[in-house]
């Protein structure tokens, strides 16, 4: 999985949850978002976003590190899954965490590197990279005809340009950005 | 009347024998206990086969250590949540089986009442209402506690447990899992103001929590430490300074909660109300303020079954029971007990 289909650079936490709503807003039941990065690349605060765009109230959405699963329910159902305590495939002896791909909800898994096995393939698929204290760059990856609609689709909404790497890129102009309660409520 | 209390909500299985909803007859923990543990590498909240072989023993222990037989316990509670759900599945099924064999009550229990009322063990108990903070490694709540049953949140996490804060940040400097214990005692020999790591207290009056950015401050600087290789700050200042973060917003927070509904009393609970550094320094803070401070032992904060009893105890009281169709719930607020 390696086309790069858009990048994203976000100056604040408000933008990483301006960009993560939008992409909610494009999600249905069975759609797959595999989230990659370090510490600290704000991937919770992205799926709060997401969450958002999905009419999830905002502060029930937290780091699910602990619980390894958060479920969620707006429009349709978030399943929040978090792997960051995941070190070998013991670990999902009794999991049990493929019943989350059978298509009842939106399914968002960070540290989804750490995934046993092959993850499914009709994924879009986030890479975050701290640039500095505040500044996150967000590649967005998806190969096949869903994921690529789903960052069609965003794209259309936020508006991009193309660079001379051949990578679109996000115009951060083109970025709303609104203080935090706006986004959220 | 002796209630058999039972948690299954995390890493460990518990199982304990309250008197009345406040003497503590046992309080057997699976690691503490003689059960076999048949493989360490294992997340084990996430090892419900863990549960499953744990479950009967620990349960054994409680009572045989309690002097008692299966006949003389008149309840059985058991945590319904919140927590991951097959491993609450473990201990609620097996309260069923007992309550159904013994013919005795099943009372279900959200895990943080539980935790709250974990003090009402101690020989000094505090009255109500009070305002209390728990925190560990999967929650950092402050709640206004008017009486038994009777609760209301005033502030939350909107990312990271504190707990989860401390764990992240022991795998970051390489000192292991969990977190909570090391860094306290690497920061014994470190300077709390070696860095001045942010402080994020959210919009004004806010109660709520945000640890994520104060986690991101501390890897950021790491990245840049370990590159630098500055002698003049240790590992052991780094998780000094951190932990002092962490007990300042904590201690900020619930210090103004209380100021907020106007009570005189603060109580704290969870595993992270196991760290002396915050212990001492919410003492400092609150000293000749007229503010009481009720935290229970080490033992009683981190998870248990007594603590689960009592709430038991206080829930059959108000004539609350459980039927067979009682169930797991992974997300458990408890504003909705």
């Amino acid at each position: 999985m390696k086309e790069t289909l858009i990048k994203y650079i976000t100056k604040s936490v408000e933008e990483s949850l301006w960009l993560g709503r939008q992409l909610g807003m494009q999600l249905v039941e069975g759609d797959i978002i595999a989230l990659i990065g370090d510490l600290g690349g704000g991937k919770t605060w992205f799926t709060k976003g997401i969450a958002v765009g999905l009419g999830i109230e905002p502060n029930d959405v937290v780091s699910p590190t602990f619980t390894i699963v958060n479920e969620y329910y707006g429009k349709y159902p978030l399943f929040h899954i978090d792997l960051y305590r995941i070190e070998n495939k013991e670990d999902f002896v009794s999991l049990d965490v493929d019943s989350y791909f059978l298509g009842h909800g939106v399914v968002v898994i960070e540290w989804a590197d750490r995934w046993p096995g092959r993850l499914p393939d009709e994924r879009v698929q986030i890479e975050f990279k701290i640039i500095d204290d505040s500044t996150r760059e967000l590649k967005f990856y998806g190969l096949h005809d869903r994921s690529r609609a789903i960052i069609a689709a965003l794209n259309k909404k936020i508006g991009t340009s193309v660079n001379n790497e051949g990578l679109l890129i996000s115009n951060s102009n083109n970025f709303h950005v609104h203080k935090y309660h706006t986004i959220l409520f | 009347m002796f209630i058999l209390g039972i948690d299954t909500s995390c890493d460990d299985t518990c199982s304990s024998i309250v008197e009345d909803g406040k003497r503590m007859l046992s309080n057997i923990v699976s690691s503490q206990a003689t059960v076999h543990r048949s493989y360490g590498g294992v997340v084990p909240e996430l090892a419900s086969r863990e549960h499953i072989r744990n479950i009967v023993p620990v349960v054994r222990e409680s009572i045989e250590r309690a002097s008692l037989r299966n006949k003389d316990i008149h309840a059985i509670a058991v945590t319904v949540g919140p927590g991951l759900v097959g491993a609450l599945l473990i201990g609620i099924y097996f309260a069923k089986a007992f309550s159904y064999a013994k013919g005795i009550p099943l009372i279900g229990v959200n895990h943080l009442e539980g935790h709250i009322l974990s003090i009402f063990l101690e020989p000094k108990i505090p009255s109500f209402p009070f305002v209390a903070l728990t925190v560990s490694g999967g929650h950092t709540n402050i709640y206004h506690v008017r009486g038994f049953g009777d609760y209301t949140v005033l502030g939350q996490t909107l990312d990271d447990a504190a707990g989860e804060a401390f764990d992240k940040v022991a795998k970051l400097l390489g000192l292991g899992y969990p977190g909570g214990g090391i860094i306290e005692k690497m920061a014994r020999d470190g300077r709390v103001n070696a860095i001045h790591f942010p402080r994020s207290y959210l919009s004004k009056g806010s109660l709520d929590f945000s640890f994520s950015g104060l986690k991101t401050a501390v890897a950021i600087y790491i990245n840049k430490w370990r590159n630098n290789n500055d002698n003049k700050v240790s590992l052991h200042d780094i998780a000094a300074s951190f932990q002092s973060a962490v007990v300042d917003i904590l201690i900020d927070k619930v210090i103004a909660a209380a100021e907020k509904v106007g009570v005189k009393t603060i109580m704290l609970a969870g595993g992270v109300a196991r760290n002396n550094f915050l212990r001492n320094r919410l003492k400092e803070k609150i000293f000749g303020k007229g503010v009481d401070l009720y935290i229970p032992q080490p033992e009683l904060c981190t998870d248990n079954g007594a603590m689960i009893a009592v709430a038991g105890y206080h829930r059959l009281m108000k004539g609350h029971r459980d039927d067979l169709t009682l169930d797991a719930r992974s997300r458990f607020p408890l504003n909705q007990i």
